[in-house]
């Protein structure tokens, strides 16, 4: 293949906003202690969400996550 | 003496034998006429009928005061808790504006752009009780919706998403076969992380989006909240826009390599989603707890009116039988006398 057209996080898969977050976890996790843990409680994602096809609900997905944004987009299932 | 013994002899002929059932009330109605002789004792069931049919109507009175002051004390917690939310929530929101503000400075605020393909986002609260906040967005959506359509764009090319379990119910009702997701539990808590991760599903469930538009309350004060429609448009319809005399500035920038122009425009894209999501969710959590603390606050004001209002009647009937009875005892124990 040739050079990978565009930023490397884009040929790698991942959007821009999976990039920035996982970019801000690694920062959040060398700093020292103190602030660490004030900042590790902005890593938290909890939310519930469901897509609709054809006005059906369709599989609901827990996200409940404490360690910041995943690198891979989730399959949809429940995650930890 | 001579009186009560008339007044005792009186009440057990005006009220006749007493009935099995009330002798269980003797007790109470010894304690409410002391002094009665023994002789005298035989008709004290009698009185405790009186006493049971003075008071049977006031009963269901009492009981409803009762419930009424229970909930006009829970609406008045209700009313702290949520004023105790929303001045926390006030100063996350006033942090994230700033962070909005350099997008519309850069592309400007564009409500009435059409593309094909638009989707638009109902951002609700998960809980009720706080208002007519839920319903205003969904009627605002209701009538987004019919404006898109009446402008010539195919209603198959129009997605509804929502955020918050309220808009979900309102929405699927009428327009469920436009939905495309549906994201609940999602204010506690609030920060860019969980808003980047709803606006990838976003994204991922409208591919073919180019424009969304985000409908949510913004919270002006304590006591007033607008219904606000934010509009991010995605590269193709930015570059569209960019051509058009109310141009974005984006060209006065040099792109050290003009090819990663489009590139640079997909990662804006995608931020400037997620920031005004992660903005507009706080605007709603802030609005909601403001709209909350005054429903609460009429709640209680109106339950109190209530009680009053109650509380007047219930002791003017009380009065009214206890004064019955004493003029009843009166007359016959003054009839008795003359005779």
């Amino acid at each position: 293949m040739s050079a990978p057209t565009g930023a490397f996080y884009r040929a790698a898969g991942m959007s821009f906003l999976r990039y920035a977050n996982v970019s801000a976890d690694l920062l959040r996790n060398v700093l020292k202690e103190p602030f660490k843990t004030k900042a590790q409680n902005r890593q938290v994602i909890v939310y519930r969400s469901s897509p609709y096809v054809d006005g059906k609900q369709g599989k609901q997905t827990v996200i409940d996550i404490k360690t910041g944004m995943p690198t891979k987009p989730q399959a949809p299932s429940t995650s930890s | 003496m001579a009186l009560r013994r008339a007044a005792g002899l009186l009440a057990s002929r005006v009220l006749g034998t007493p009935s099995a059932g009330l002798e269980c009330a003797a007790p109470y109605a010894l304690q409410h006429l002391e002094g009665i002789p023994s002789t005298l004792q035989t008709s004290t069931p009698a009185t405790s009928s009186t006493e049971q049919v003075r008071h049977a109507g006031n009963l269901a009175v009492k009981q409803r005061i009762r419930a009424i002051k229970n909930i006009g004390k829970i609406t008045k917690a209700m009313k702290m808790v949520a004023a105790s939310k929303m001045k926390n929530a006030q100063i996350a929101v006033e942090s994230s504006r700033g962070s909005v503000d350099p997008f519309l400075r850069l592309f400007g605020d564009h409500p009435a752009v059409t593309a094909p393909k638009t989707a638009t986002v109902a951002v609700t609260s998960d809980k009720g009780l706080c208002g007519g906040l839920n319903s205003n967005i969904s009627k605002y959506t209701r009538m987004m919706l019919q404006l898109n359509q009446a402008e010539g764009e195919t209603v198959s090319e129009q997605t509804v998403a929502s955020i918050g379990d309220k808009g979900r119910s309102q929405l699927t009702r009428t327009h469920g076969d436009m939905y495309t997701l549906s994201v609940m539990d999602a204010f506690k808590p609030i920060n860019f992380a969980q808003a980047s991760l709803i606006a990838e599903e976003l994204l991922k469930q409208n591919p073919d989006a180019e424009v969304f538009r985000i409908l949510y309350n913004k919270f002006v004060s304590a006591i007033a909240f607008k219904p606000t429609v934010a509009t991010v448009m995605m590269p193709n319809v930015m570059e569209r826009q960019a051509m058009e005399p109310t141009g974005n500035k984006l060209d006065t920038y040099d792109m050290e390599v003009p090819a990663e122009n489009k590139d640079a425009l997909q990662d804006l894209a995608e931020f400037q989603l997620a920031m005004t999501l992660h903005n507009a969710m706080l605007e709603n959590n802030c609005s909601e707890h403001a709209s909350r603390m005054s429903a609460m606050e009429n709640s209680t004001k109106s339950a109190g009116e209530m009680l009053s209002a109650l509380t007047l009647s219930y002791n003017r009937k009380r009065q009214a039988a206890i004064t019955t009875e004493l003029t009843e005892i009166i007359a016959g124990a003054s009839a008795l006398e003359d005779s």
